[in-house]
């Protein structure tokens, strides 16, 4: 009978327990204010408040004691009050009261000595806290916060049920009062065994295994009509929406270094040094605001229409754009908050979302636009992407095109406003006049020289008269102006701009010419991310070029800015090769956030089928590569039987057999000198259980027991005595104190005996004595 | 080919008892089988428990299914949204990994039942729950089982406040005071708890209900023996064993039987140990009859108090060695020799209900009979052959 003492370990109170509770229920409140942080629906100063608060009730528990009672008693309805009435001043954007209520209710919790049922408010607070702010931001700190949140909570649910059972009293302000956490760590770490620690990370390996697993086989459906769930508004940044303003992004090109796209490439040596990442065309310069639009006129003319969906496929043959570089497939993530138009390398054949998405495919103009902007990093895939320096029109397109192509369209000659232009003359029209028009029209002789060129020579010279005339800077130089019109002022005034201004300077030049000519914004250059392989593109890689019809069906790419190589990388050195390489903590920080994006927030089915596939190869694989062995060998093995035997294949059989055997009993003494050494060690009651004399009499004694039962109904008198004696031997030695005294071998070898010998052959009575012992 | 031994000696002796099948188990304990066949059981396991094994969702683990569902739901809902997916399987699998250690924790728990012998009315009487962790490194706790009597409506439970360690046994102690005479059942559930985060209360085994019988509550009353009364003049109730002179019988020896009573001769002639038992000094001795016929007994409380009286009277006069026989209504005579026979008469007392097939016979003859009537305000009375002898 079990009877030793119990080991002698420290264990931590009742009371030391609810310390512990309370410690970690603080640590699940400090969770969700950082968790909160992150949002703006609680000011960021509010939030640090409720974290020093909360910081110094954990640090001083007592000071929870000297709020007056009228505070506690008056909490409960303020805080009704206060919600209720956030509710009503703010009811239209319901997220917003609705997370500051979840704020208020978790430091109201942290503020007090909680039971168990309050315990677990502020448990689950948190969870909701946590899983609000994951959605709307869909960040990897989510991963980083439920990571922490998992086992702490697990041990809170642990203790809350521990000391439900053991009439739980709550720690009042005198408990507190000569409390140390020093003293209280000191304890717990005496109290604990690093066994229980190695179990605990055991546990939450466990636990992080299991989720991964679960993770990875829910079935992910795509259901038609997806409800919107908790999105954040959000707004499209500088320079990528449909309007751009001159002199705005000079805040982005001047250092925001912040990641804007990064983007994963099937073939990634197809990508150019200098890529362009196309988001918005815009036809129509409108000289009162100094600001490039996207004209109602070129929406009606590619006719686009509001769609819903998960996935997109361009209707036009995508084979017109498929003369050069193409790539299989590009997985684009682009940040919240840039635009509602997405980054395109070139035209495509499908695009993909995991979500299902409402989209304007603006397949015309090779322009993709959301609803509305995303706030939170958006993942979408193209396969089949032109990479290209032109852009093929629509036979629509080009006809309209070249029936105005080669003469400007003067708004001094045009009778209606610049808004009742069709598409593509937005393109063509020159919106100045008088002297600005003539400065214009002597700027394209200067470039032209009155001749007839083609619109990559007209773009050449172009570009050179520019360098000429302007240099690259994030400043113009000039005074704040009166004027509307800043484009035309800088091209007369200024001899210092920036992409906006070359690029605008180009269009307005290039239509004095006679060519259409639009602008386009977006991003230029990316970096190389080498950890995860990936292209990052930043915010000061906006960048804004032009479009330049060549007469013959093309949009012609023309970037007009000089040399921006300290701001784009080694543009000028050709391939993927020379592209600026992302290195140190920062670049594997945002390899991290790639994984995330790609491998967790991204993952759907089609990853699902590629994980199943991917284990369905390896074990097809790996059995056939077994076979194949298997196979090999044992032919081998049977040639070498069936060939000629001679002595020293037999000495190698002999020695073989040799080595086998000594193996297994080299294994059997070391397993019994194990089993012995263990028994010695460990303490009486688990000794009896584990001796291997007692276990080895106890496999025995299984076998013993029936047949001793039937020698008992078969049996008289002296017969039975040895059946019985040996029965009682076995059972001292499974169950008596010590089994290792006396002859046990001799004891089994008995019992083996009489089982052999067993009942069969035994007659009744005294014979049967005779042959069991024979 | 010699003759078989006589019958009596050929009864094998019994094997030694060990207390180790008596320890109930959580149905886990898998004995010693087939390899393939355990995983099987094992794995059958998960989904249809074994017989006796409940399991009930408690307010926290009903938030906690709730939080599932609506995780689910919304996951689903806002088309595979993978954050929510996350926070769904870190769930799930808190889910799973509550009932993995919930496992560990139930794997290698027996537990057993120690009943006192007796069990009298307003007279508390601990029952004891052994537990044993029977496991070899990790420890149980957090297990109670739940305890009551067929008379209660609510249970009790016996928590397991400590860690049980590897190997180590704990005992759980339940004060029962039955409130009334009479057969009961105490009912222990099988082991139950909420371990580790509380979302399911688990039982394990199926239970044990063992049947008690409550004897009649002591009372005081009065009694003396009438002046001149001479009670060993019906001797032949007197012979029980004893330490006289007279031979009344012999028998096979048992274990603590002096040395000095063996009867050689007879053993030598049965060939195994036998001894003498002698017949106890005639001394003055009662009989204890009591009648309960519905026609006398009509209060319920003034029967109680019969039982009471004649059970309390019965104990006092075989303390003191005056305790012949016993009887009641129209069941034979139990001669009371030993304690076993005294209890024998407290529990058919404890049975004992107001009968209407049983008539008293009106008088009783004999010396030293003990009869009861009922007496006024709720009074009983003794009559010691037909002589008010004592009340209560």
């Amino acid at each position: 009978m079990p009877t030793s003492a119990a080991i002698s370990r420290v264990r931590l109170s009742q009371d030391e327990l609810q310390q512990l509770k309370w410690l970690l229920g603080q640590l699940l409140a400090l969770i969700a204010m950082w968790s909160l942080w992150s949002l703006n629906s609680i000011p960021s100063g509010l939030i640090l408040i409720f974290i020093l608060g909360i910081g110094a009730v954990t640090l001083f528990p007592h000071l929870i004691g000297r709020i007056p009672d009228w505070v506690n008693k008056a909490a409960t309805p303020a805080l009704i009050l206060i919600i209720a009435v956030d509710f009503i001043l703010h009811g239209a954007n319901f997220l917003d009261p609705m997370v500051r209520m979840v704020g208020f209710l978790t430091l109201y919790r942290s503020l007090q000595f909680r039971k168990r049922r309050e315990d677990l408010q502020l448990l689950l607070l948190t969870l909701f806290t946590l899983i609000i702010v994951g959605v709307l931001l869909v960040s990897i700190s989510f991963a980083v916060q439920m990571l922490i949140f998992t086992p702490i909570a697990m041990g809170q649910l642990f203790l809350v049920n521990l000391l439900e059972q053991a009439n739980e009293r709550i720690l009042a302000a005198d408990d507190w009062r000569a409390f140390s956490w020093r003293r209280f760590f000191i304890r717990l770490r005496v109290g604990l065994d690093f066994r229980l620690i190695a179990f605990a990370g055991v546990l939450f390996a466990i636990v992080v295994a299991i989720s991964t697993v679960i993770f990875i086989s829910l079935p992910r459906i795509k259901m038609d009509q997806a409800i919107p769930f908790l999105k954040m508004q959000a707004n499209a940044g500088i320079g990528f929406s449909d309007t751009i303003s001159y002199g705005t992004v000079n805040e982005l090109l001047s250092g925001d270094d912040r990641v804007a796209l990064q983007v994963v490439v099937s073939e990634p040596d197809k990508i150019p040094t200098r890529p362009y990442w196309r988001m918005v065309v815009l036809d129509l310069y409108e000289p009162a605001s100094s600001t490039f639009r996207v004209s109602t006129a070129a929406r009606q003319f590619a006719n686009t229409r509001l769609q819903e969906g998960y996935r997109y496929v361009n209707q036009e043959n995508p084979q017109r754009y498929l003369g050069g570089h193409t790539v299989d497939e590009m997985k684009f993530y682009l940040e919240g908050n840039v635009s509602g138009y997405l980054p395109l390398i070139g035209p495509f054949e499908s695009i993909s979302f995991p979500q299902r998405m409402k989209f304007f495919a603006g397949e015309e103009f090779n322009v993709f636009e959301l609803d509305a902007p995303s706030a939170t990093t958006l993942g979408y895939s193209l396969s089949n992407v032109a990479l290209g320096e032109s852009l093929q029109t629509s036979r629509r397109e080009e006809r309209a095109l070249n029936a105005i192509f080669g003469a400007p369209i003067l708004i001094e000659e045009y009778s209606a406003s610049i808004r009742d232009l069709s598409y593509p003359e937005t393109t063509l029209i020159v919106p100045v006049e008088g002297e600005d028009l003539e400065f214009l029209q002597a700027a394209v002789k200067e470039i032209t020289n009155d001749q007839k060129l083609s619109a990559q020579e007209f773009s050449r010279r172009a570009f050179a008269w520019l360098s000429e005339n302007y240099r690259y800077a994030l400043s113009t130089g000039l005074p704040d102006s009166e004027r509307s019109d800043h484009l035309i002022h800088w091209m007369r005034n200024a001899n210092t701009g920036w992409c906006e201004h070359f690029s605008g300077a180009f269009i307005m030049l290039a239509r004095t010419a006679g060519f259409p000519a639009r602008a386009v914004a977006g991003f230029a250059g990316a970096s190389w991310n080498d950890y995860e392989d990936f292209f990052v593109v930043r915010n000061r890689m906006a960048h804004a070029w032009v479009e330049i019809y060549d007469g013959n069906g093309r949009w012609l790419r023309a970037d007009p800015t000089p040399s921006t190589s300290h701001l784009f990388g080694n543009m000028d050195s050709g391939l993927q090769g020379a592209m600026l390489t992302e290195s140190g903590w920062g670049a594997w920080l945002d390899s991290v956030r790639m994984v995330w994006y790609r491998r967790v927030i991204n993952f759907d089915q089609q990853d699902q089928e590629e994980i199943a596939n991917n284990l369905r190869d390896i074990s097809v694989s790996a059995f056939k590569e077994f076979r194949m062995q298997f196979t090999t060998k044992w032919k081998s093995f049977k040639s070498w039987l069936t060939e000629g035997w001679n002595v020293a294949k037999v000495r190698d059989v002999a020695v073989i057999v040799a080595l086998v055997c000594f193996s297994i009993l080299a294994l059997r003494m070391f397993y019994q000198a194990f089993m012995t050494w263990r028994s010695a060690r460990t303490h009486e009651g688990v000794r009896a259980v584990n001796d291997p004399i007692r276990r080895k009499a106890g496999r025995v004694l299984t076998r013993f027991r029936p047949a001793y039962v039937n020698a008992q109904q078969e049996l008289r008198g002296e017969a039975l005595k040895p059946w019985q004696s040996i029965y009682e031997d076995l059972l001292k030695l499974r169950f008596g104190d010590n089994p290792s005294t006396g002859s046990w071998k001799n004891t089994l070898k008995a019992a083996r005996r009489l089982m052999r010998a067993g009942v069969k052959t035994v007659d009744r009575g005294e014979g049967a004595l005779e042959t069991a012992e024979s | 080919m010699s003759r078989p031994p006589p019958e009596s000696a050929t009864e094998p002796t019994p094997p030694p008892e060990y207390n180790v099948t008596d320890w109930a188990d959580a149905g886990m304990h898998v004995a010693k089988r087939k390899v393939g066949r355990s995983i099987w059981r094992f794995l059958w396991m998960f989904i249809v428990p074994p017989e006796g094994h409940r399991i009930a969702v408690t307010p926290a683990g009903f938030v906690h299914m709730m939080v599932c569902v609506g995780l689910m739901s919304a996951a689903y809902a806002s088309s595979s949204n993978n954050i929510l997916f996350m926070a769904l399987s870190l769930v799930l699998s808190t889910l799973i990994l509550s009932g993995l250690l919930s496992w560990m924790n139930f794997r290698g728990g027996r537990w057993r039942v120690l009943l006192p012998a007796h069990f009298r009315v307003e007279e508390p009487a601990p029952i004891t729950v052994e537990l044993w962790n029977t496991k070899r490194v990790l420890p149980t706790c957090c297990l109670w089982v739940k305890v009551r009597s067929s008379k209660q409506k609510d249970w009790e439970r016996l928590y397991l406040e400590e860690r049980l360690d590897p190997d180590q046994q704990a005992k759980l102690e339940w004060l029962f005071t039955p409130r009334e005479r009479g057969v009961e059942e105490v009912q222990i559930s099988g082991l139950e708890s909420q371990f580790p985060f509380g979302f399911l209360r688990k039982t394990m085994g199926a239970g044990v209900t063992r049947t008690i019988v409550v004897t009649p509550r002591r009372i005081d009353y009065e009694f003396r023996s009438p002046v001149g009364h001479r009670g060993h003049q019906l001797g032949a109730f007197t012979r029980r064993p004893g330490a006289g002179a007279e031979l009344m019988n012999i028998r096979r020896y048992q274990r603590g039987d002096p040395q000095r009573v063996v009867h050689w001769k007879a053993t030598a002639r049965l060939r195994q140990l036998m001894v003498r038992q002698m017949e106890e000094e005639n001394r003055d001795g009662f009989i204890v009859f009591v009648e309960t016929p519905a026609s006398i007994w009509q209060e319920a409380a003034q029967f109680e108090k019969l039982c009471s009286f004649a059970a309390s009277l019965a104990e006092d006069l075989f303390r003191e060695g005056r305790l012949v026989g016993v009887a009641i209504n129209d069941q034979p005579l139990l001669v009371v020799k030993r304690l076993h026979d005294l209890q024998l008469f407290l529990e058919m007392l404890a049975r004992a209900t107001p009968t209407s097939s049983y008539q008293s016979a009106g008088e009783h003859y004999g010396g030293n009979l003990i009869t009861f009537k009922p007496g006024a305000k709720q009074q009983v009375h003794a009559y010691l052959s037909g002589n008010l002898s004592g009340s209560a």
